[in-house]
């Protein structure tokens, strides 16, 4: 469904944040997407969504090149920032309906797509209190709302269980859950709860300063770690942090 | 698409706590200023034209003032509380966004209107001075407000932060208003005498005078309103031009 080649990104002509990356995101993945703070992650996911322009390299959405078709890969794709604010003063419903407008929707469907949405994330009952009351957990579940008005084909979540509490971080994972098995949707997703990515994705791609490390379905990954790492029951954070500080140890040598 | 954003826009800008205020604003001016043509002496001496002349002057420059904090805070205040990201992935295009915005200021500027449409009634009243009046409140008034708007607006865009948007906007503005405070003497000569030819400002009161005192015609009164047509394309056009600078990550 999404497939890059090569894509580097290079800011002020002078620091390289995506190094030639080469992804793979197949139809109806959950692919987490892995890295240290300032790997890329958040640059990547601009490039993948058209917000920003690669330097180089392409980025295709269903076989078609992403700068060909912006407007195409828009009304396809969901996307929750990292840090993004909302309308305050919209009630938590207003704000849906805002956006529904946006993507073009009458009013009837708008209406209707609200409701289900709502539902989706369970805030039909506070749609009609002003999002400055909602709590962390309550936005972050409105914002993926937000992404799944369209009914888009993949959705992009940039940590979006940052600074929820463990009940919200579950809840925001048995909604990605859900919408992946019911209504099939892809789900690309970042964060650095590496137990709770290891659970809900069945595929994950590795980052540093900008360069893949590795792509693969985590069963693999696992399977092909486990020798290397020499220890028992091997998991997703073992294979992070042997990668990543193994990663860090060349670069010193290196220096 | 585009009604939704100008919607959206008129409740959190012009019908929200902060826009009720200014209009509030203006409504009290208005009602003073009128109060004052009436019970002070010197001023009830002023002949009607020269009564609806600064009338308009008053109700012009505040809402130019008003339309550019307003609009200063449009893109910046969007970069600023990080919702611009989400209006940017919709297939709202950055020109639709910043089109949306200008309505809106738009919407605030009518209802100024209408809210001064009474006062100029009752001033210009016993007088054939009404259809002139509406002339130039929607015509040239309309173009001013849209220019000065666009201004602010290109400045939201390129700028991070509003304060800073609003800072530089106001200065422009400030810089057109030079020749209102300078001698007949000074405005013969070097930068005020640039200014006083070529600002919109300036054009736009000169007509002002010839069309309600010196009741000159109107090829006379098009050809004074150059400079504010000529600052209305220019101010438009860039803000539609600069429109694809419209970026989350700001411009500084």
């Amino acid at each position: 469904m999404i497939k890059t080649i090569g894509l580097r990104k290079v800011y002020n002509n002078d620091y390289e944040a995506v190094k030639h990356l080469d992804l793979n995101v197949g139809r109806g993945d959950i692919y987490g997407f892995l890295g240290p703070n300032g790997a890329g992650k958040t640059t990547t996911i601009r490039m993948l969504t058209g917000l920003i322009e690669p330097t180089e390299g392409m980025v295709f959405f269903n076989d078609r090149e992403v700068s060909k078709g912006k407007q195409e890969l828009k009304n396809n794709i969901g996307v929750l920032p990292e840090s993004h604010g909302y309308y305050e003063w919209m009630t938590g419903k207003q704000y849906l309906l805002f956006f529904a407008s946006l993507y073009g929707m009458n009013k009837a469907s708008r209406i209707q797509r609200t409701n289900d949405v709502l539902e989706m994330v369970d805030l039909t009952e506070k749609a009609n209190i002003r999002i400055h009351q909602y709590s962390r957990g309550m936005k972050q579940r409105l914002g993926i709302a937000r992404t799944l008005l369209h009914e888009p084909q993949i959705i992009f979540l940039d940590e979006p269980t940052l600074g929820l509490d463990p009940q919200g971080q579950k809840d925001i994972e048995n909604i990605l859950v859900q919408l992946n098995k019911e209504q099939g949707v892809t789900i690309f997703i970042t964060s650095h709860l590496l137990k709770d990515i290891e659970r809900i994705c069945n595929r994950v791609a590795i980052v540093q300063r900008g360069s893949l490390l590795v792509e693969d379905t985590i069963p693999s990954l696992l399977t092909t770690y486990e020798a290397m790492i020499e220890k028992e029951n091997v998991n997703l954070e073992d294979v992070f942090f042997f990668l990543t500080d193994e990663k860090r140890g060349e670069s010193k040598h290196d220096l | 698409m585009i009604y939704e954003l100008v919607k959206k826009e008129t409740k959190e800008h012009i019908f929200s706590r902060k826009g009720i205020g200014f209009l509030f604003i203006v409504s009290i001016l208005l009602s003073i200023m009128s109060f004052g043509f009436i019970s002070v002496k010197e001023l009830s001496l002023l002949d009607q034209p020269s009564i609806v002349m600064t009338t308009f002057k008053l109700l012009l420059g505040i809402n130019i003032l008003i339309s550019m904090v307003i609009g200063s805070t449009m893109v910046a205040g969007e970069k600023e509380k990080g919702t611009l990201e989400s209006l940017l992935l919709t297939p709202l295009t950055k020109r639709k966004i910043i089109i949306g915005k200008l309505i809106a200021i738009l919407v605030f500027w009518l209802t100024v209107t209408l809210i001064s449409l009474p006062y100029f009634i009752v001033l210009s009243n016993g007088t054939s001075m009404l259809p002139t009046i509406l002339f130039y409140l929607y015509v040239v008034g309309t173009v001013l407000v849209i220019s000065f708007s666009s201004i602010a607006l290109i400045f939201s865009t390129i700028l991070a932060s509003t304060k800073n948007a609003m800072i530089v906007g106001l200065m422009i503005f400030l810089i057109t208003l030079v020749p209102m405070f300078l001698s007949t003497t000074m405005k013969k000569a070097g930068f005020a005498k640039l200014i006083q030819s070529y600002s919109p400002i300036s054009a736009s009161m000169k007509t002002m005078k010839d069309l309600f005192i010196n009741k000159l015609g109107a090829l006379d009164i098009l050809v004074g309103m150059v400079p504010v047509f000529v600052f209305f394309v220019l101010a438009l056009s860039v803000s539609l031009l600069i429109s694809k600078k419209v970026d989350f990550l700001g411009g500084e």
